[in-house]
């Protein structure tokens, strides 16, 4: 990539974060009217477009002078929560005091984030998500791959938002929305505060220091209730924070009280048939154990098809109601977490959090991770694999597992091609699996 | 962005009026602001979406096209935006009728294809925008343009304004722009004129019009700079052999203030002999050549070029021409292009066409130079036609070609720049100096203008005459007939085709297809435009419903359960003024307060009895909630008590009031 | 007749919380509450961190009413006969004797209840709704003034069994006192200097004297604007974005019987509209379900009833 092309697409993007630093969405809708009439409008005796140019550059410019000075003095103080969800809005409140002598009203409040353009090293080793699909002018020129790593690079959208009247000295809450748009984490450099100008062209932004962080977990849709197939297996151990210290209530056999039994256990109808104190025995408690695998062997840093199952991954997990079955087996990267979802909401959170941090294994392959699964297969009863291509590595995987009838579910992510590897007929694949297409995510997700 | 109600009806409006589309835009405003008072609704989705704006790009482009067949091509981009109103209108009304206040605008022309990055947005905006670059297209140069324009533009920033300003500050600052608006307006007006002016000399030097004036021709002289020549075919001449060299469009015979003036002949017109034959000259007729030629004729009448000794003239695309004693024809009503059979006989000759005085008049600041070359010359003893000759001789030996304008410099005059010194001109510069070298000697004489026929085209069997190759040369009369003194050097033609683009061949072949487009559209008499209007309208159509008939488009019944509260009446009681005014005050009920001490805190009642206002205050709320409501006593005790503290309230100082004086 | 009713049990109630008071400081508008759904005949849920005094606001009101209190700690391997009861054979006499289970008492406090397994905590909650159990086939009765306070402990969700939401609407209020005011904690160690305040509890009311209240609260007025008033809120709670599914019937009914509890407590006959606003919060909040994206976004059922509260006009 050229250092050339590079510096125009910054120097472009750093105007562009100026013009919507300085003018409003009035205000650059006019420069846009203002551009169209210049060009168009130079013939003065053919049309009298030359009037809208002259009275609009007027109102901008008026507008422009207008903005110039806006000094504010405020603390603020954010009620961020520590988690979000990706795609919902956020909601919470900021309690700001005016600290200086002069009341403030209308004043538009929006978060601004750390983030910095990226730099030539970043960019040029980037590559965009289907890159290989653009024709070679594009390719040279590598605009959409800046567009695109400037996407990924935004995080959140938070607009701007009118406050209430904030007189002097005295203090205010207001709620704020933001929108978090992609998993990870969100870094907040502060708040800007901004004035408008009275025709509201322009504007003028101050930035208030304030930074903070969210960590947004990774967009849930709505899944229906897997059924784990697979028998029950006797496994010992269950929850390691079951707390459930003694015996569980599942009834095996009655035999013969002994001393040092509890009383509750002792059966008394049992008891009046025999005549002797009869006890319940109870079977250890047991759990169906099931794993969940997440695919994240891609190439690039940062993948639309990862992150979407990621999202698969989470609201799986989170739809998980089953009081039998544990979904607590986790194989993501090169570990296999364990926890135990499906009871309580904080090993919930726990999970969706770990899910939010998940990073693809660029360089690293697949081999890995059958390796793990193989070295846990023992405490599997089922499995879900969350698989994003379907290649002679992965095909291993899955037949390992059939051959050691562990049964498995497995969803494979197709971008909109529809493509992968296994398609081409020169695997033979002769398991069923569903495809879940990421252009039209809610209507495939419901046929898991 | 907010868009106030009803200013883009107001803006449609102003749009009809300007561009004289009034009944349309009152149909469209009527439509768009309707969708405030009609209630219903529908639930478009995001494919049908894409499909309405596939049906306006559709609608676009079938505009686009008729547009083009109807009217000039220079005038398309005014006309198809001053109709942008009408073919974008199907994109707004869909927004202002949907469910979503926002809509999504990509075109998938047809096909299949998933565009899942287009972001919804607002189009009232926009089409706003549009509504007054179109007005302004109308170009109806009216006084009420800039007033309602800015009352449009202060309605839609009122309704944006920033609202840490007062309004006053606002208005202060329309009126400033308003004025400097207005006066930038007046500046950019001025400022063009003054640009025309100035350059209107400067590219008039620069062009030769092709539909030459009879009464005046300019000859370019010029400080710096050349003579622009153009490729571009107007004329083709189909001859059996070769056609004649020269044919004549106009001649003058006056030369004053760097023009030729022409003589003042009224042109009559001249009737045809049959529907579509014309003698230009008297029969008898020497049996002679035809020749067909073919005129591009864009204004539909001009100067009709034709050779020395043209007696007939057959042509069913001229319908009427006027003619003056010197020859020269005038095309008054005939079509873009002209088709014309030229009989002509070198001997034929108009016996109308006669020098007047005028033919031997020498202006007196070109005299010294004249004079220099006569006395160069030296052949006054001789014959008229070896003068000519020797003229002739003259230009040939010690002149050369070249398109480089000829200025005044030192000399008194170009002419004389141009004899005594520079000796390198073009054809005008030579037609002038022989003509009034001529009529030194004596001779009368005219300065023509025309076309030089030479080149014979590579891509069909004519010979094409190309802008360049139009030509002035002298004619002299001599022996009771006028004769042509061509003086510029004979290679003129080849050096100014040198001269030509490397892109002429391929313009050949434009201007080739062109010509015969426009023949079909000339011959083919009936005029085709409107049938092809009907044809575009008729498959507009036909695509419409194909793609109408794809959306589904359901009124949107309100999908979810929607609260219809029942409105009970409002039971008033005597104490509600005292509770209106209680709640217009600035400080609200903290959460564990009481009513009464919220009360005392607010202070609106000096010396308040706290007993009797509370009983006061349960009576009032036994009346507005408690089904069983108060009995007469009560009743009357409310009324009263309430009545005491209404007048303290009326008579006290305003609630805010007192809150300020408190701090 | 009427005003007498009111005033008696306007009186009542003061004293029964002023009593109370003398041993719970601060956390009046708990109080009241918890209150409230006791003379409405309701159950309570106590969301709160352990330590903040719910066993002794539970010993204090029964000692205040003279009734007697059973407290049961819930743990994930209670069984249900632990709560009901068991029927134990007697060899001597060859036959089933009942012994009753905690839940036969008035004053139930049962602690935990987010422990124990889900067979169990179905135990009682349908002990709660029924007013009987069944033991054996048999049918057996409960007390005629039967008030179950049950807590959840909000921080320890390991190994944790929520109740499920179906539930929740047993409780016809949820409240979550948190810790007191620091003059309050200061108050409360100093008077502990002398002595537990709870041992100086003394009764001030009799059962007949409570369901003389509960009467009364019956007599409460409630006009039909407000009752549209109530029913529009819990109407709202189903349009919500962030509920999957709102409150129901139930809720409305419990909604109007506390609203007419506070009205009475403030010496009305009458209800009136900060009646339902104050009680809305604590009888709707824990009936509705959130959203597992609304629950990670921060969206609380506090939030969600301040949004639906906000939305309906309020009848002036």
């Amino acid at each position: 990539m050229s250092k050339h092309l590079y510096k125009l697409y910054k120097h472009t993007q750093r105007c562009k974060e100026w013009v919507a630093s300085r003018f409003t969405n009035m205000g650059r809708l006019f420069l846009f009217i203002l551009g169209i009439a210049f060009l168009f409008g130079i013939n003065v005796q053919r049309t009298m477009i030359y009037q809208i140019l002259s009275i609009a550059s007027v109102l901008l410019i008026i507008s422009f002078v207008c903005s110039y000075r806006f000094r504010i003095k405020v603390k603020i103080e954010r009620n961020l929560p520590k988690t979000c969800i990706a795609g919902r809005e956020l909601r919470y409140n900021v309690q700001i005091e005016n600290l200086g002598k002069k009341t403030h009203s209308a004043i538009y409040y929006r978060e601004q984030s750390s983030k910095i353009l990226p730099s030539f090293l970043e960019y040029s080793s980037f590559t965009e998500d289907g890159e290989e699909q653009r024709n070679l002018f594009d390719r040279k020129m590598g605009y959409y791959r800046w567009l695109s790593l400037i996407h990924i690079n935004n995080t959140f959208q938070c607009i701007d938002q009118e406050l209430p009247d904030l007189a002097a000295g005295k203090k205010i809450e207001s709620t704020i929305s933001l929108l978090p748009l992609k998993r990870g984490t969100i870094h907040l450099e502060g708040s800007t505060l901004s004035l408008v100008d009275p025709f509201g062209l322009c504007k003028r932004q101050v930035l208030c220091q304030s930074p903070a962080n969210v960590l947004v977990l990774p967009k849930l849709y709505s899944v229906p209730k897997l059924y784990f197939p697979g028998s029950r297996k006797y496994h010992q151990g269950g929850i390691t924070a079951a707390q459930n210290h003694g015996d569980s209530s599942e009834f095996i056999s009655l035999r013969e009280y002994t001393h040092g039994d509890p009383i509750k256990y002792i059966d008394w109808k049992a008891t009046a048939r025999v005549g002797k104190p009869i006890v319940k025995q109870h079977k250890d408690e047991y759990f169906s154990r099931y794993g969940l695998i997440l695919d994240s062997y891609v190439a690039r840093s940062y993948s639309q098809i990862f992150e979407e199952a990621v999202s698969v991954a989470a609201s799986i997990m989170m739809n998980q109601d089953n009081s039998e079955a544990v979904l607590d087996l986790f194989f993501v990267g090169r570990k296999c977490i364990t926890c135990s979802v499906g009871r309580g909401l904080t090993d919930q959170q726990r999970m969706l959090e770990i899910l939010a941090s998940v990073t693809t294994s660029q360089n690293r392959k697949f081999k890995e991770m059958t390796a793990l699964v193989k070295h846990h297969s023992s405490l599997l009863s089922g499995v879900v694999l969350i698989l994003i291509d379907l290649d002679e590595d992965r095909k291993e995987l899955v037949d390992y597992l059939i051959a050691h009838k562990i049964p498995c579910k497995l969803i494979i992510m197709v971008d909109s091609n529809g493509k992968f590897t296994g398609k081409t007929d020169t695997l033979n694949v002769d398991f069923s699996f569903t495809e879940i297409n990421i252009n039209r995510m809610e209507e495939d997700i419901t046929l898991l | 962005m907010k868009v106030p109600p009803l200013i883009t009806g107001a803006a449609l409006l102003f749009w009809g009026n300007e561009t004289n589309a009034l009944f349309i835009a009152t149909i469209l405003a009527l439509f768009i602001e309707g969708s405030h008072l009609v209630k219903t609704r529908y639930t478009l989705k995001r494919s049908d979406f894409i499909n309405i704006s596939d049906l306006t790009s559709l609608a676009f482009m079938a505009s686009v096209a008729l547009i083009l067949l109807n009217y000039e091509p220079i005038g398309f981009l005014r006309i198809t935006t001053s109709w942008l109103p009408l073919t974008l209108s199907p994109l707004i009304i869909c927004q202002l009728y949907s469910t979503s206040d926002k809509i999504v605008i990509g075109t998938r022309l047809g096909k299949q294809q998933n565009n899942e990055s287009l972001k919804p947005l607002d189009f009232r905006p926009y089409y706003l925008t549009v509504c007054l670059f179109a007005a302004a297209t109308g170009n109806s140069r009216s006084l009420w343009f800039y007033p309602v324009l800015s009352v449009l533009l202060i309605w839609l920033l009122f309704q944006n304004r920033g609202r840490s300003y007062s309004l006053l500050s606002f208005f202060l600052l329309i009126g400033i722009s308003l004025g400097l608006g207005y006066g930038s307006i007046l500046g950019i007006e001025e400022t063009q004129r003054i640009i025309i002016k100035k350059t209107h000399g400067f590219w008039r030097n620069y062009y030769r019009t092709k539909n030459s004036d009879p009464f005046k021709s300019h000859i370019h002289f010029g400080e710096t700079g050349r003579l622009k020549t153009s490729d571009e075919i107007i004329m083709r001449v189909e001859a059996p052999s070769t056609p004649p060299h020269l044919f004549k469009e106009a001649s003058y015979s006056l030369f004053t203030n760097k023009s030729w003036i022409g003589q003042n002949n009224d042109f009559t017109l001249l009737p045809a002999v049959t529907e579509t034959t014309w003698d230009l000259i008297v029969p008898p007729h020497k049996p002679g050549t035809a020749i067909s030629v073919e005129y591009d004729l864009p204004k539909e009448k001009g100067l009709l070029p034709y050779p020395k000794g043209g007696y007939r003239l057959k042509s069913n695309t001229i319908f009427n021409i006027e003619k003056n004693s010197d020859g020269i024809v005038k095309v008054i009503d005939g079509t873009p292009v002209i088709s014309y059979d030229l009989f002509y006989h070198p001997e034929m000759q108009l016996t109308t066409d006669l020098p007047g005085p005028r033919n031997l008049e020498i202006p007196e600041s070109e005299k010294y130079a004249l004079q220099e070359v006569i006395n160069q010359l030296g052949v006054s003893t001789l014959a008229d036609h070896q003068k000519i000759d020797a003229i002739t001789h003259f230009f040939q030996k010690n002149f050369s070609y070249s398109l480089h304008l000829v200025g005044k410099e030192s000399y008194a005059t170009p002419l004389g720049n141009f004899l005594l010194h520079k000796k390198s001109g073009f054809c005008e510069y030579y037609a002038t100096a022989t003509t009034l070298l001529l009529r030194l000697y004596g001779i009368p004489s005219r300065y023509a203008v025309g076309y030089a026929v030479t080149e014979k085209s590579w891509l069909e069997k004519k010979y094409v005459v190309r802008k360049r190759h139009a030509h002035a040369w002298s004619e002299a009369f001599i022996a009771g007939h006028w004769q042509v003194v061509d003086t510029t050097p004979s290679n003129w033609v080849e050096e100014d085709q040198e001269l030509s683009s490397f892109f002429t061949k391929p313009m050949d072949i434009f201007y080739f297809i062109r010509h015969q487009y426009r023949l079909y559209q000339v011959g083919s008499g009936v005029d085709n435009t409107l049938i092809y209007s009907i044809v575009i309208i008729v498959l507009t159509f036909i695509l419409f419903f194909r793609i109408y008939r794809r959306m589904k488009i359901e009124q949107a019944s309100s999908a979810k359960e929607r609260i219809n509260f029942r409105s009970f009446d409002k039971i008033v009681s005597p104490f509600t003024p005292i509770m209106d005014a209680i709640m217009q005050s600035k400080e609200h009920q903290r959460d564990n307060e009481s009513f009464v001490e919220w009360i005392l805190r607010l202070d609106i009642f000096p010396n308040l009895n706290s007993c009797e206002f509370e009983e006061l205050y349960r009576l009032h709320l036994q009346m507005r909630y408690d089904p069983r409501g108060l009995d007469d006593h009560q009743l009357t005790q409310l009324r009263q008590g309430s009545e005491k503290y209404l007048t303290i309230i009326e008579h006290a100082p305003s609630i805010h009031s007192s809150q300020a004086s408190k701090r | 007749m009427e005003k007498t009713n009111i005033k008696n049990a306007v009186d009542r109630y003061s004293l029964l919380l002023k009593n109370i008071q003398k041993v719970i400081k601060g956390k009046e508008q708990m109080i009241k509450m918890l209150l409230g759904a006791f003379f409405c005949g309701g159950h309570v849920l106590l969301e709160d961190v352990p330590g903040t005094g719910k066993t002794t606001l539970a010993k204090t009101l029964a000692k205040s009413i003279g009734t007697n209190f059973k407290r049961i700690q819930f743990t994930p391997d209670l069984l249900p006969s632990d709560i009901i009861g068991v029927s134990i054979y007697n060899h001597q006499d060859n036959n089933f004797v009942f012994h009753p289970g905690p839940v036969f008492t008035s004053i139930l406090l049962a602690d935990e209840i987010n422990r124990a397994s889900p067979r169990t905590q179905s135990a009682l909650l349908e002990a709660m709704g029924e007013k009987q159990v069944s033991v054996e086939g048999e049918k057996k009765m409960l007390n005629n003034l039967f008030f179950v306070i049950a807590t959840e402990n909000p921080i320890e969700s390991h190994g944790t069994y929520p109740l499920p939401e179906s539930q929740m609407d047993r409780f016809m209020i949820k409240l979550s006192p948190g810790y007191l005011e620091r003059d309050e904690e200061v108050l409360v160690i100093s008077e502990q200097l002398i002595g537990h305040p709870l041992n100086s509890t003394s009764r001030v009311l009799g059962e007949e004297e409570i369901f003389q209240v509960m009467d009364t609260i019956q007599t409460v007025r409630i006009s039909e604007e407000l009752r549209y008033y109530i029913v529009d809120i819990i109407r709202t709670t189903r349009n919500s974005e962030h509920v999957t599914v709102g409150a129901s019937v139930r809720a409305s009914l419990a909604l109007m019987k506390i609203s007419q509890a506070l009205a009475l407590f403030d010496g009305r006959e009458f209800v009136i509209p900060e009646d339902i606003q104050e009680a809305a919060g604590p009888v709707i909040g824990h009936r509705l379900q959130i959203i597992p994206q609304a629950k990670f976004s921060g969206i609380t059922p506090q939030i969600v009833m301040e949004k639906v509260l906000s939305e309906i006009k309020i009848p002036t």
